[in-house]
């Protein structure tokens, strides 16, 4: 299949998706390996947390206990508690307030507190690289809509892109490798990549394109424009009382047989216009949630329409599940790993087809196989450094990855570095497994904590037998 | 691939079934790569090809580009910086307002310009980044976003 563009102007996409695709190489590579990191994050809390109780169902007259403990102790409490109920892939119970964020036992007292600095350091890398959260985000989205030109330069700088989605000449140059290789998965996962380049620029462009549209149709009113998109809020004026959760709950089942609730929320908590909020999942749904809203006493609202109100309201409380993969159980999640994995692949063979063309070379030669080598290397000592010091997740994967781009740039061979990073990321994992074992005993061997450590075993093994038999031959 | 729509859609629902036949290609991407390696990696004297053109290989899709020298980074870098702010007001200011023109519900029309407003933005800027001459398409999208005001704010 050709496309009938100009030579000229093909050439000129070609330039374009080059220059968009050097400029953000770095930004782009790091924001989808935390991102694909980022879509296990409920099993790497898990991992990062192994000795908390696990069950799947939790008593709904407990819940009543729960929010009536946090009460007494915080009679002054405000803004929203959260209490998240054991769901699909996390068989835990969990309660966030303005007081602390706790996990749950199956009879309602307090476990630990949540805490899993290494995931978040992960998940807040890939929603805000680590800077000021607004500003992060809104630069993070623009690298989602810099990967949509790139998408769209992608396929008009290159006339005969079917065809040559086709071939694949592993054996032939490094250059021609990285080209196919680049070709290939950039073209099959098109569809993918533009959903998650689209759905991801939405979270931070909402913020410009909000303030067009309440300018525009609200008189400016950012609120206005929230409850004319996502429902707004029901007005209630009360004497404050302990939310009955237990008895919206026995609502809930009989208003909505076929929703499963796995969040409540008090909105406004302690306040005369306090209600509750149950999110519960629909099947076959790409929506978040849908919400369900009772008063204090547990009396049944309404609910705000993600599953029958208008189609937009159904589509932007989609936008989650559909980023991040959250739906269609396991398989779709390890498929969304894999399409992430391409997309870090794209990405990082794109910039060696540059690196490879070139006549000369420089420092930048020297220092790309540093940084990309060197973020599994950070990801995987930050995690060691979390694990053994409860803290320092975010400074330790900065310095691992500064100090192996350093590294790369002191010893200016690729091949070499390339190596000793690989072999770094294989030992670190190896050490994480044997430190978490450690640490955590039993309580490290079994569910998820006990395949994620599976998993880093095996591969740190397998790289470590590869490099091996490679050097030996 | 599009036949298998059917029974996820049978199975799992309309919107599952689309997310699905999305993903699919990709999926099969992997696959495509795992066994050319294999194949090729099996081929004999396949490592000693090195930089040699194969018979009837065809030109790489992505050639060098003429800016691999980073003293025109800067200049590349500040006409980036310039464009693409300006080309997002525009398409966000045209992607609401075309989405307003639209006989449907006022939340449908918002989050479609939500949601949409990032693929315009996209779009609009790898167009103007691939022009050779800014002059004609910064006045055509500058004409554009200003009606757009216009329609929005006038």
């Amino acid at each position: 299949m050709k496309f009938s563009l100009s030579p000229a102007l093909v050439k000129r996409y070609l330039q374009s998706h080059s220059w968009i695709g050097l400029a953000m190489a770095a930004v782009l590579y790091l924001v989808c390996v935390s991102g694909t990191a980022a879509v296990f994050a409920r099993y790497l809390d898990r991992w990062e947390q192994p000795d908390v109780q696990e069950f799947t169902r939790i008593d709904s007259a407990v819940l009543d206990d729960v929010y009536r403990d946090l009460v007494e102790q915080a009679p002054d409490l405000t803004g929203d508690v959260l209490v998240m109920l054991p769901r699909e892939g996390i068989p835990r119970a969990s309660l966030v307030s303005s007081q602390g964020a706790w996990l749950l036992n199956q009879d309602g007292s307090r476990g630990d507190m949540a805490s899993s600095p290494w995931t978040s350091m992960l998940v807040s890398l890939h929603d805000h690289l680590h800077l000021p959260a607004t500003w992060g985000m809104i630069l993070v989205s623009i690298t989602g809509v810099l990967m949509t030109a790139l998408i769209i330069s992608g396929f008009l700088s290159h006339p005969s892109i079917f065809k040559d989605a086709f071939h694949f000449r592993r054996g032939a140059s490094a250059r021609l490798q990285q080209t196919d290789l680049h070709n290939r998965l950039s073209v099959w996962a098109a569809p993918f990549h533009l959903i998650i380049a689209v759905s991801g620029a939405y979270f931070g462009v909402a913020v410009f394109i909000n303030a067009i549209i309440a300018g525009a149709f609200f008189d400016g009113d950012d609120d206005a424009l929230l409850a004319e998109v996502f429902g707004g809020p029901p007005v209630l004026e009360q004497r404050v009382e302990p939310v009955n959760i237990s008895r919206a709950l026995e609502n809930l089942e009989t208003i909505a047989p076929a929703a499963d609730p796995f969040y409540v929320t008090i909105e406004d908590a302690n306040s005369p216009a306090q209600y509750m909020l149950i999110g519960a999942h629909h099947k076959d749904r790409l929506i978040y949630a849908e919400q369900y809203r009772f008063d204090q006493h547990g009396e049944y609202i309404d609910n705000v329409g993600y599953t029958d109100g208008p189609v937009g309201r159904q589509a932007i409380f989609s936008v989650f599940r559909v980023h991040f993969g959250h739906f269609g159980g396991l398989p779709v999640l390890f498929l969304y790993g894999f399409l992430g994995i391409a997309l870090c692949v794209v990405c990082v063979s794109g910039v060696n087809i540059w690196l490879n063309k070139r006549k000369q070379s420089d420092f930048i030669n020297d220092i790309w196989p540093g940084f990309v080598w060197g973020t599994p290397v950070a990801i995987l000592g930050s995690a060691l450094i979390s694990l053994l010091s409860g803290f320092g997740a975010t400074v330790g994967f900065w310095c691992l990855l500064l100090l192996s781009a350093l590294i790369a740039l002191y010893t200016k061979e690729a091949a070499t570095i390339r190596k000793w990073l690989i072999t770094a990321s294989a030992v670190l994992a190896l050490l994480l497994v044997a430190c978490h074992t450690l640490i955590y005993g039993s309580d490290a061997l079994r569910g998820v904590a006990l395949v994620i450590n599976a998993v880093l075993l095996l591969s740190g093994s397998v790289i470590i037998a590869g490099l091996s038999v490679r050097h030996q031959r | 691939m599009l036949l298998a729509i059917v029974p996820w859609w049978a199975g799992h629902g309309g919107e599952f079934a689309v997310m699905y036949a999305l993903m699919a290609p990709g999926a099969l991407a992997w696959l495509f790569v795992t066994r050319q390696g294999l194949l090729a990696a099996n081929r004999p004297g396949s490592s000693k090809r090195g930089n040699h053109r194969f018979k009837g290989e065809r030109q790489p899709a992505v050639v060098a580009l003429k800016i691999d020298q980073p003293k025109r980074w800067g200049m590349l870098f500040l006409r980036t910086l310039i464009i693409l702010p300006f080309a997002g007001v525009m398409s966000l200011l045209a992607t609401v307002a075309l989405t307003d023109l639209l006989p449907w519900l006022k939340n449908d029309t918002l989050v479609l310009a939500l949601l949409g407003g990032s693929l315009v933005w996209g779009v609009v800027a790898s167009w103007l980044l691939a022009q050779a001459s800014l002059l004609r398409p910064v006045i055509v999208l500058a004409a554009v976003g200003l009606l757009s005001a216009l329609y929005l704010f006038g």
